[in-house]
This record gives C-alpha cells, structure tokens and sequence, in this order.
C-alpha cells in the first residue's frame, strides 16, 4: 500500500490530534480576550465606526499647542534646520486607521481599531526622527458604536 | 471526494498568495511600514524572504490542484500562510485563518487518491480519513460555535442594534447607488424588531450549524442550511474567500463513499445523454456509477439500495452533486407537497 510521509501511526495521529484541539483552544481563548479578536472568528461583531483626526504637540514660547496635521502631511524642522514633509500613510497604510477626518467603518470592533491606533502612534512617533519640532502625537477619535451616541475620546504618545 | 476538497483548497490558496504578492508590488513589503508582530520582530521576515514566501505557497497551491506532491504542496502553503499571519497581525482576516487551518489538516488526509491533473494517483488503498476529516470537522465547528458565542454574549448583537445598522448602511448603499426600493420596504428593512429578529435568527442558525453538523441526523439540513446562509452572507458582505472556504471545508462531512450510487439512464435518447452527462460533470464527490438502464426512465439507486425514478431520482442526484445541492430541500419539499397535498 502507498504511504505518504503525511500519513501518521496511529500514536502519532493521537499526539497530532490532541496537540491541534489545545493550540486551536489556546487560539480561540487569546481571541476571546484579544482587543482585534485576532484567532478568534468573531465575525461582523459590530456595526462601529471612528473618525481620527490627527494633531501635533508643539512646543512654542507661550506653552505647547496642538497643531492640526492637515491631509495626513505635516512639515516641521529637522536636526540641521531644514523644512521636511512627514506623511501619515508613509507608515500607516492598511486598515481603517490609515483614513483620516472621517468615518471609517471599525472592522474587528472599535477596540481593535483603538488598539491598533495606539501603536501606529507609537509606530510614526518612532519612525519620524526627523522632526524636531513634534513633542507629542495626538489622535483624537470620535466613536460610534453600533449607532450609538457619539464619544471622543484621545490617544496621546509622546516622542 | 477529498481529492476535490484539496484541488479547491490548491486553488483558493493559489489566489491568497497572489493576492498578497500583487499588495507588495502595488504598496510595498508590509514590514517596511507599520506591522504588528505576534511573532518576535527577529522572526518577522525581510522583504526578500517574503517575497520567497509567498511564491512558496503559491507553488504549493499549485501542487495541490495538480495533483502529484499535492498534499505536501497543501501543507508547505498553509504552514507559511500560518507563520505569516504571526508575522502581522494586521493581515489577519477569520477567512484566510480558517483557510490556512483545513488546508493544513487536509494535508494529513488521503487527499491525494482522486483528482489529478498531471499523473496518476498513486496506486493501492487509501488509508483511513477519519483522523484528519474528523480535525477539520471539529475546526468548522469550532468557528460556528466561537462566532456564535461571540455574538449571543454581546447585548448589542443579541438586540439587533448590530444589525439594524448594518441594515440600515445597506440600504442607504443602495440608494446611493440609484437602486430605488418602495419606502415601505426601507421602513421594514431598517426597523428594530425585523433588525431585532434577524440577529437571533443569524445566532441560532450558527448555533444549529455547530450543532447539526456533528449530529448524523440533522448532518444534511445542517449543510443545505449552512449552504445558504454562506450564499447570503456572500451576497450580502465582502468576505473575501470566507464562503468557498467553508464550501470546501463541508465536503468534510460527507460520507466517504465512492460511486456507492447508480445512475440508469437510456443513452438511446437526448434526454438521457443530457443526465448522464450533466451527473458526470457535477459529480465532484465521486457519488455516481453511470449504467444504462431501461428506455425512457431515469433511475437513481442510493447508497441503501433504495430505487427512485421522476422527481424522486433528481431530489436524489440534487442532494448528492454540489452545484445542485441548494436545489434539493426546495425539490424535496415540493415533492412531498404535491405527494401529499393535505399535509
């Protein structure tokens, strides 16, 4: 009879088998507790949806203020004094997080969205050591979910 | 019949991979922008191993369809598919997950007896299924019961609240598009008690299906339930490969027999040819022997020896060829109803 490699003893499909069933259990559980539900088939499990808009903390003679970043583009002073241009999409380019100034639908849930917000922050933040002038970025982000009333609410990583 | 289930699976992985290769030439190599490992970021791969990566799995999905080395092609693809979800956790999505996993199982199968483009299957008897179809069985349950779960412990999706926006963005879609309902339609479509009673609808028909489908009694309504409500699903959202996967993954449950069933057509007559030829095509599953039978009649012989000819013969081919397999609870209700019309 032909056998493949892929064809297991019998105490092999055993050990197969039960190691499957505990990974596919430990996936589904991290699912479960996971903010983006990654691993767990939770599927359409909501209607949400955010609005991010972008800000700058920059630090001026009267105090820090926060600075609008316009089309996801702003221009600020490097090391050697030069004028560079920064791009949100440079970094962040997948997802509902990489549309600015307007609702998106959160896929995965709000809570994913929010998480993964949180790390483009820290993501852009690490990735523009170029900027000077940026103290802090700041995302401030109106929910809706499922339909509900609005929320704001704001995410702040600083440099 | 799992050589079909590893050709479809060859082919949706076949399209994964491409999909993510046509990404890197379109915007670039994920791990050059921002990611999100589950992995240490040491294990994240360059660009370059990437790129190899995915033409890995391309290669092996394309083993898979063609039969030789086809189940070491299933698993070479769905190990790297895998490897690179844990890469980036932006790039997970529940259908290619659910794809990686009964591609993965299925390489464990005797998948590689049937359907072969180049070469022959390798001669002798097919070990035993079980182990591997009964993993993959498990792994479809498994998704219909951690959705449904997921769905029945939200307050807001147990309400329709979930699903009335849903609804309601549906429809505003439609308008927006120029396709022009009655209002009363969009008043009944947007309302709280039809959003109320299509989320419970949707949470019992996942928790019928995690059920139904390991209990042989209900195992058949279970599938042409399930059927449609991946139809609907597929009309109704964009699911990527989500719908073909667990298309391919039921076929998990069917009964691992091959051409217990006979089929007696007349050749003599068009409409004979026109069956047989039809049944030849669509019997993806290996169901039918082909006979020739008594002039003028079409005659199906189940699995239990049971003879059926007219309606009845093609409830029986509608419940055994895939394609036509939505057509049977439709035909046999119909049946029954002009059988007994009082019931």
């Amino acid at each position: 009879m032909h056998r493949s490699s892929l064809d297991l003893g019998p105490r092999a499909r055993a050990v197969f088998a039960a190691l499957y069933i505990a990974l596919l259990v430990a996936a589904i559980a991290y699912g479960q507790l996971a903010p983006d539900h990654v691993f767990g088939f939770q599927m359409f499990n909501e209607s949400s949806k955010l609005r991010i808009t972008l800000f700058r903390e920059v630090s001026t003679p009267s105090g820090r203020r926060l600075v609008p970043v316009v089309d996801g583009t702003w221009r600020a002073r490097d090391e050697a004094n030069e004028v560079r241009t920064f791009r949100w999409n440079d970094r962040v380019r997948s997802g509902p997080i990489r549309r600015l100034d307007r609702f998106v639908h959160a896929s995965y849930g709000l809570d994913a969205q929010l998480f993964r917000l949180e790390r483009a922050l820290l993501d852009v933040a690490r990735h523009t050591p170029g900027d000077r002038e940026t103290r802090a970025l700041v995302a401030v982000v109106d929910t809706l979910k499922n339909g509900r009333d609005p929320q704001t609410l704001r995410i702040r990583v600083v440099r | 019949m799992l050589g079909a289930m590893r050709v479809g699976l060859g082919v949706l992985l076949v399209i994964q991979s491409a999909e993510r290769l046509w990404e890197v030439y379109r915007g670039g190599y994920f791990g050059d922008a921002f990611h999100l490992p589950i992995l240490p970021e040491a294990l994240v791969p360059s660009a370059a191993t990437y790129v190899l990566l995915q033409v890995l799995a391309v290669a092996g999905g394309i083993a898979a369809v063609l039969g030789p080395r086809g189940r070491e092609g299933l698993l070479v693809a769905s190990s790297i598919g895998l490897y690179l979800l844990l890469a980036n956790r932006l790039e997970y999505h529940n259908n290619r997950f659910a794809l990686f996993l009964v591609a993965f199982l299925l390489a464990f199968a005797p998948s590689d007896r049937s359907f072969f483009l180049l070469g022959r299957p390798p001669p002798g008897a097919a070990p035993s299924p079980f182990f591997a179809v009964g993993l993959i069985r498990l792994q479809v349950v498994a998704i219909y019961w951690s959705s449904s779960l997921g769905k029945l412990l939200d307050p807001d999706w147990r309400g329709g609240q979930t699903m009335a926006i849903r609804f309601a963005e549906g429809f505003d879609m439609m308008t927006a598009r120029g396709i022009e309902l009655a209002p009363w339609i969009g008043r009944l479509v947007t309302s709280p008690a039809v959003a109320s009673a299509a989320s419970k609808a949707a949470i019992l028909t996942e928790l019928f299906l995690a059920v139904g489908l390991l209990v042989p009694r209900t195992r058949a309504a279970a599938l042409y339930v399930g059927v449609l409500f991946h139809i609907g699903i597929e009309l109704s959202a964009r699911v990527e490969l989500f719908s073909y996967v667990m298309g391919l993954a039921y076929v998990a449950f069917v009964v691992p027999e091959t051409r217990q069933r006979v089929l007696e057509v007349d050749r003599s007559t068009s409409f004979g040819r026109f069956v047989a030829g039809l049944t030849r095509r669509l019997d993806w599953l290996c169901r039918f022997r082909i006979e020739e039978g008594s002039k003028g009649v079409v005659r199906v012989v189940d699995r239990g020896g049971e003879a059926a000819s007219g309606a009845a013969a093609w409830v029986t081919l509608c419940r055994a060829l895939p394609l036509l397999f939505p057509l049977w609870a439709p035909l046999a209700a119909g049946r029954r109803l002009l059988r007994n019309p009082r019931s």
